[in-house]
This record gives C-alpha cells, structure tokens and sequence, in this order.
C-alpha cells in the first residue's frame, strides 16, 4: 500500500489533482451521485432477494443491474482520483482500508450469488420468496455497501490503521 | 432562537462529543443514498426504463425511500443544531433546503399520480414525467449545493 501511494504522488495526474482549483468538490459530488446510483438499484434487487415486494417479477430486477454497474463506474474513477490526490492520507486511514476491505467482499458476495443461484433463478416463479441462501447473500451485500457507505464518510474522522 | 438552539443538549453532543458529528455525518450519507437512489430508479421507471417492472409496483419502494427522507431529516437537523448560527447564513445550505422542499412537493404528486393509474400504468401523462425529470435535477442540485456548504 505504501509503494501504491508512493507510486501515486510521482503521477501527473497527482499534480494535476492538486493544482486544479474546484476538482475536488465536484469529485465529490460526483462520488455522492455515484454512490446513490448504486445503492439505490441495489436496493430494488436485494429488497426483492429478502422477499419484500412480491409483485415485482424477480427476474425482472436484474434488469437494474447496469445501474449498479455506472455508480460503481462513477465511483471508482472519482475513488482513484482521491486516492491519487492525496495518496500518504487515504493509505494509512483505518477507515478507507476497511472500506476496501468491504468492497472486496461485497465483491466476492456477488460471486457467490453467481455461482450458486444465477442459472437456478431461472426456475424460480415470479413472485417467490426466495431461499434463505438467496436471502442471506442479499442481506450480507446490502450491510457490505452500507458499511462502505458508514466508514467513506468517517474517513476524515478516523486515525491511522 | 438558532444561539439557544446551539445550546441544547443534542446540538453540544453533536457538535462537541469526539463521534456526535462523524455519526450523524455518516447517517446523511446512508439516507441520501436511500432517498436519491430509490427516487431515481423510480423516476427512471416512470420515464420508461426497466419496463418489465409494473409502475404501481415501485410504490412500496417508494415508501422506502421515505425512510431514507426520515433519516436525513433527523440526522440533518442534528447537524444543523450543532453550527445553526453558521447555516442560517450559509448561501449553499438555504439553496439546498429550497431544492428538498421542492423535491419532497414533487415526489409526493408523482406519488399520488402513479397510486392513480392503479395496475393499468402504461400511459404515464408528459406533465409527470417533465416532473420525473425535474425532479432528478432537484435531488441532483441538492446534492451540490449541500456538499458546497463545506466549500463557500
């Protein structure tokens, strides 16, 4: 991490991030946009995946998806420009590490929904109410992205990991 | 009445406790994101994305998104009451409390519209999607003139 952040400060877009007067709010803001983007067609998925909302066809959620996909988009190009910005701050805080940490496994939860009940979905009724691993990996991804949510904005407020 | 309000007990515990403000910070974030994310999905449906999705099923989700409403009129106020002396004057903030009114206004028609058409929700009217438009820009202005009070 430390040679990542070294690695960062000799980029031109290092300088660029520093010199550019207004870019980080409007970074900022676009990282609000992004985040909202992805959590709130995150939320139409994995709400129906708890068993809320039964009128909405199940399979018709992951319709959705490419929502999540441009606020995750959105949010990582705004994410690495910060990172770039201002690398000895964010590779040392407790909070943005766990934050990572987090995303992986939002991440690797979403793996897991691919390999274990993506091609089985295709038999399920419409309005289920879906088995508890489905629900499970809903809930799990819905507190890793709040918890990602939580600790990005506690990044200014926490100490070093 | 903002300097006695800068006094009360939460207003001190927000803004002189070590965790009061980053908590309270960090609950704006979750609601905002619940708030404008379910808002703008719902929106997107009403201008005719993911259309697998019935209209009038979106309403429960909707209610959601008041969820989201509640959380960052709570954690907000709190916020607000630890530095209200310094909002009340900040250009940003009052801009943003303008755009949430009208959000809110906005929301709650289209809401009652699509409660109107019922199940048969294919012909949405122009007027509510130009509003489901103009209020995307809302929450979007909201979002802007709320992380430039930090800025200006």
């Amino acid at each position: 991490m430390k040679q990542l952040a070294k690695l960062a400060e000799s980029t031109a877009l290092h300088e660029w991030m520093l010199s550019t007067e207004w870019l980080w709010p409007w970074l900022e803001i676009t990282h609000f946009f992004g985040l909202s983007l992805l959590l709130g067609a995150l939320l139409v998925i994995d709400l129906r995946m708890l068993g809320f909302v039964r009128q909405i066809n199940i399979k018709v959620t992951h319709s959705l998806l490419p929502w999540v996909f441009v606020g995750f988009g959105l949010n990582l190009v705004t994410g690495v420009l910060f990172f770039i910005g201002d690398p000895m701050r964010y590779s040392i805080n407790i909070g943005f590490q766990i934050k990572m940490g987090l995303i992986v496994l939002a991440g690797l939860n979403a793996l897991w929904y691919w390999w274990k009940l993506h091609d089985e979905m295709d038999n399920w009724a419409p309005d289920i109410n879906p088995p508890a691993l489905a629900k499970t990996i809903a809930f799990i991804s819905l507190a890793c992205w709040t918890g990602v949510l939580l600790l990005g904005r506690l990044i200014p407020y926490v100490g070093t990991g | 009445m903002f300097e006695q309000l800068e006094m009360t007990e939460i207003a001190l515990w927000v803004g002189e406790s070590v965790w009061g403000y980053p908590i309270m910070l960090s609950l704006h974030v979750v609601g905002l994101a619940i708030l404008v994310g379910l808002f703008t999905m719902f929106y997107l449906r009403i201008l005719g994305a993911f259309s697998g999705i019935n209209l009038s099923a979106f309403l429960p989700l909707v209610k959601f998104a008041w969820v989201g409403f509640v959380i960052n009129a709570v954690s907000g106020a709190a916020l607000f009451s630890s530095q209200a002396m310094t909002f009340v004057e900040s250009l940003p903030f009052l801009i943003k409390i303008g755009l949430i009114a009208l959000g809110v206004v906005f929301a709650a028609f289209i809401q009652s519209e699509v409660r109107r058409y019922g199940d048969t929700s294919e012909s949405v009217s122009v007027r509510v999607k130009v509003l489901a438009v103009l209020s995307m820009a809302v929450w979007v202005g909201a979002i802007i003139s709320g992380r430039l009070i930090a800025y200006l």
